[in-house]
């Protein structure tokens, strides 16, 4: 019996099932590819962790100018204030009670309010993205920086509010806060109620600045 | 056989090959942020809430004035054309609320939902949105976030009204969650498709951009 086989097919219709294949080839390329980059790049996720290359709650501690800190001491306070805050009824809907929280001594970056040419204004801690921008976001969700309290005083000015976006992460033009810039005072670090506030405040367990309901539309439209 | 025959014959059966093997991997590869979705999961509290989303315009550099940039900002947002802004939503939760002073010289500038700013080089070269203060909601079950930010490149708020128009409501979709196509070429009726992804500007947000703000504000989809 003849072998049939695609050998026997005539070399124009050959050419065109050829053509049709690479045509095809593309068409999937075009999901194909952005659908692997984005299985192995670094995406925004719901929960309080905020991206998908943390897999638990991470502090850093970075005193600033503040030679007097214990640093081992403060690491244990900011450790017994995590404990307290996992018992918050939001820290396992938040996913972070799916590993334990670490605190480290030593942060990766610098604080962002002490960069040249940044300030608060309005009471406002603002950040910027063009500044600010990683492509992969620190393993640590909050930065604890220690500073002098005259020094948190220039900063802040008498605005509660002390944190701040440290580093912020983009998928295309979408951005925002990924990592958070928290200021505390030596005094600070020892004060287990303000210590537990200002961390919960940081991590997104409550909101720093609750909502406004705000006023009438001024010119009626 | 001829040479090329031969060519012809070993490059049908490798694009096959290829073909199949592209086939299952799409099928049995898990989809990260599934391309259906037209949403980023980044918005504000406020959109959740009955609190309108109080705003503000500051110009960075002198690059334009602050009564035009506010003028423009104001008209897009919900005077403009009422009835195709984003201005109103889901039974006004989506409710825009100006203040006229620089966002700077507000002393309760931390309770602005909002601040549309303005910079000769936007964000190296574009306009651009992000958002800051993240927080758990109880009420949704989902993280959000307590302000919003939109820094204009100046000259897409001076090249006429289509341009400012277009361009505010772009960004202004980021902040209420929607976000850009996922690859060049992926385009929709849709103000977030825009002519830097191969689309067709619009100048107003379309009937479906409009349906899935108001479902995120219902907390019906992220």
């Amino acid at each position: 019996m003849k072998r049939m086989g695609i050998r026997s097919l005539p070399w124009q219709l050959r050419t065109g099932i050829l053509l049709v294949l690479i045509l095809a080839i593309g068409v999937l390329a075009r999901e194909l590819v952005p659908r692997m980059l984005r299985a192995q790049s670094v995406h925004f996720t719901d929960g309080l962790l905020l991206t998908t290359n943390r897999d638990r709650l991470a502090l850093c501690l970075e005193p600033v100018a503040a030679p007097t800190v214990d640093l081992e001491v403060a690491r244990q306070r900011m450790d017994a204030a995590l404990a307290t805050l996992a018992q918050h009824p939001h820290w396992r809907p938040a996913g972070l009670a799916q590993n334990a929280p670490v605190v480290e001594i030593g942060c990766p970056g610098e604080p962002y309010l002490l960069k040249p040419g940044v300030s608060v204004k309005g009471g406002k801690t603002t950040g910027d993205p063009v500044a600010q921008r990683v492509d992969v976001p620190s393993r640590f969700r909050v930065f604890v920086y220690i500073l002098p309290e005259p020094e948190l005083a220039r900063i802040f000015g008498d605005t509660s509010i002390r944190r701040a976006p440290q580093e912020m992460f983009c998928e295309g033009d979408s951005c925002a806060e990924v990592t958070t810039g928290l200021y505390l005072s030596p005094r600070e670090v020892h004060d287990a109620q303000f210590l537990s506030d200002q961390l919960a405040k940081a991590i997104g367990l409550e909101l720093a600045v609750p909502l406004d309901p705000g006023s009438p539309r001024p010119d009626g439209g | 056989m001829i040479r090329w025959e031969q060519l012809l014959n070993r490059s049908l059966w490798i694009s096959s090959i290829v073909l199949v093997g592209m086939l299952g991997t799409i099928l049995f590869t898990p989809v990260y942020n599934a391309t259906a979705s037209h949403s980023s999961g980044l918005h504000l509290r406020s959109h959740h809430e009955s609190t309108n989303e109080e705003f503000c315009v500051w110009v960075e550099d002198s690059s334009i004035a602050h009564d035009t940039e506010l003028s423009r900002v104001r008209g897009t947002l919900y005077l403009d054309n009422p009835s195709e802004d984003w201005d109103g939503l889901a039974n006004n939760k989506v409710y825009f609320i100006p203040y006229f002073r620089p966002c700077p010289d507000l002393s309760f500038r931390s309770d602005i939902e909002v601040e549309y700013w303005a910079r000769s080089s936007g964000c190296d070269g574009l306009s651009c949105s992000w958002k800051e203060q993240p927080a758990y909601n109880p009420n949704t079950g989902h993280t959000d976030y307590r302000w919003a930010y939109v820094r204009f490149k100046t000259s897409h708020l001076t090249s006429g009204t289509f341009w400012y128009h277009h361009t505010i409501n772009h960004e202004t979709g980021h902040v209420l969650g929607l976000k850009d196509p996922d690859w060049w070429g992926q385009c929709a009726d849709s103000v977030m498709h825009s002519g830097v992804y191969g689309c067709t500007d619009r100048e107003w947000p379309s009937w479906s951009d409009r349906d899935k703000v108001t479902k995120i504000a219902e907390n019906l989809v992220q």
